[in-house]
């Protein structure tokens, strides 16, 4: 573990953490010039008795967890912005020391006619899906330091985070409350980890196809209630090649998600239900058209001790084929059964120190592997049934 | 903190916390050019302050001001004038800022700060301890 190239890279972040620690005024923005500049800055430790979560974790400590991004919002004109963010993450295997832009899009507001407000972007936008997915990868705004897997796979994270395309967004105000609905028509981001995750032996794919979401989310002006409905029909493709013994076809996912959240003074209660189909099709005689309907769920309540205590407590269940829960069915074709599903206990604190500052802890008591990272697991039959996650995470913003 | 040893001197007794907080409660106020009524719909009131509406009925871009989100005064007034938690007004400017949709409003570090800055920019909205009048500023009244 210890090489050269990762001793230095601690030390960077090291650095990164002292010199943010001395950093000028918390909770003001940098100020370059007019144009302000937020970001984040977010290491994780995660210890796993089995298999391995984000990096060598298997009854070790992998630091190989860290989030860096770094975004602005300029108004260009009164109805037109241009916003960006760049991110750099490492995951594990799943992403080694990646930078990508995480979104860039021109924001033009097309309609300003109280109660209604209209808006339409054109780039890399975030896409709209369940309460927390446009801003999963920002500590202080996660419901937890690992995302809810039933509803957040870190298994096909980059299919979910952004697409490059166009986005509409209309906002109505009713007297004590607001409806939100948000649709995007884009490409999704097909890239190695996907091709790992849908496990196609084809060489050449998973192409982009394009691919629609829409959210539809009401709350109450005091955002005591939230109540949400996501739909996602992501489409991707396959080209046959020469050494290819199946033929070129296409595969789709649909996702609906229904979101519920209520939040009182001192505690919160947050569900989100999601159901998917997933089918294959044209890929040949030797693969015949199939497909399997998986569903997740998870139920969490937090308690706030005080303005920077936070304690909570969740379930989540994952299984890949609804209809059969012991063996995964198509979902899970040679496979050992624990692919079938995944169930999970989970409790965790979250101290924040200062408005910027933030440090969290949590336990998972596991049983199957249904949506353990592919990339950091490459021998499915070393993987356990029943696993233990500790994670720690220290997270600065500005 | 001076606030938190005033609140706990508050409760020994001294009565300070009671009267700056129950008597003098918090304020809206706007830069004195700002061309609103003085009376304003709480609806409204929060839709500027969770950075929806962006702009005051001229055309002219809406400047928030808040105080940190640990100061006393700023959790009173989300809760009690605007009756929303504070974690949610955060948890609303997070979203905005981290998706690329919107900006969250500019923290200033105190009241002296935050009445400067009202006084400063000329489309600016914020709080202040107390309703009475302030030079260079109007108060505003939500319904």
């Amino acid at each position: 573990m210890i090489d050269g190239s990762l001793v230095s890279w601690r030390w960077v972040l090291s650095a990164l953490f002292v010199a943010v620690a001395y950093a000028p005024p918390d909770t003001v923005a940098l100020d370059f010039g007019k144009v302000p500049v937020h970001g984040f800055l977010t290491q994780g430790a995660i210890y796993t008795s089995d298999n391995n979560f984000f990096g060598e974790s298997d009854d070790g400590i992998s630091l190989d967890y860290t989030e860096i991004g770094l975004n602005s919002r300029v108004q260009l004109f009164p109805d037109l912005s241009v916003a960006g963010q760049i991110l750099f993450r490492r995951a594990g295997s799943q992403s080694e020391k990646e930078l990508t832009i995480d979104h860039a899009f021109l924001d033009y507001q097309f309609l300003d006619d109280f109660p209604q407000r209209a808006y339409l972007s054109a780039g890399r936008v975030k896409l709209p899906y369940g309460l927390f997915n446009e801003t999963r990868d920002v500590a202080f705004t996660r419901p937890s330091i690992l995302m809810p897997q039933p509803v957040y796979f870190d298994r096909t994270r980059r299919l979910a985070v952004s697409g490059d395309g166009l986005m509409a967004r209309y906002e109505y105000d009713l007297p004590t409350s607001t409806a939100y609905l948000n649709v995007a028509g884009f490409m999704p981001n097909a890239d190695e980890e996907l091709r790992r995750a849908v496990g196609v032996p084809i060489s050449d794919g998973p192409n982009a196809e394009p691919s629609l979401v829409g959210r539809l989310m009401y709350e109450t002006a005091d955002g005591r209630f939230r109540l949400g409905f996501t739909h996602a029909s992501l489409n991707l493709s396959f080209d046959t090649g020469p050494q290819d013994f199946l033929a070129g076809g296409d595969l789709k996912f649909n996702f609906n998600v229904v979101s519920v959240q209520y939040n009182a003074e001192r505690w919160s209660f947050t569900s989100e239900y999601t159901y998917r189909k997933v089918s294959f099709s044209k890929f040949g005689p030797l693969l015949p058209n199939f497909e399997f309907r998986g569903e997740g769920l998870y139920v969490q309540g937090d308690y706030r001790f005080s303005h920077n205590w936070l304690g909570f407590v969740r379930v989540e269940a994952l299984y890949p084929d609804r209809g059969d829960h012991s063996t995964g069915g198509r979902s899970a074709v040679g496979k050992p059964s624990r692919f079938a599903y995944q169930e999970a206990y989970i409790m965790g604190v979250r101290w924040d120190l200062s408005p910027n500052w933030m440090l969290a802890a949590e336990f998972h008591n596991v049983r199957g592997v249904a949506a353990l990272p592919a990339a950091d697991n490459r021998d499915i039959e070393q993987t356990d049934e029943r696993w233990n996650i500790l994670a720690l995470q220290l997270s600065y913003r500005f | 903190m001076w606030w938190r040893v005033a609140r706990k001197l508050g409760l020994l007794g001294l009565g300070l916390t009671l009267v700056s907080d129950v008597a003098l409660g918090q304020g809206v106020y706007v830069n004195a050019k700002v061309r609103v009524p003085e009376h304003m719909a709480l609806g409204k009131l929060r839709s500027i302050f969770t950075m929806h509406q962006r702009q005051w009925d001229d055309g002219a871009t809406i400047k928030v001001f808040v105080l940190p989100d640990d100061h006393p005064l700023h959790r009173d007034f989300a809760r009690d004038l605007l009756k929303v938690f504070p974690y949610r007004l955060r948890q609303q400017w997070d979203r905005l800022t981290f998706s690329g949709t919107g900006t969250a409003p500019v923290t200033v570090s105190d009241l002296d700060e935050m009445r400067q800055a009202l006084r400063r920019e000329p489309n600016s909205i914020g709080y202040l301890e107390g309703e009475e009048a302030v030079a260079g500023l109007k108060h505003i009244v939500a319904e």
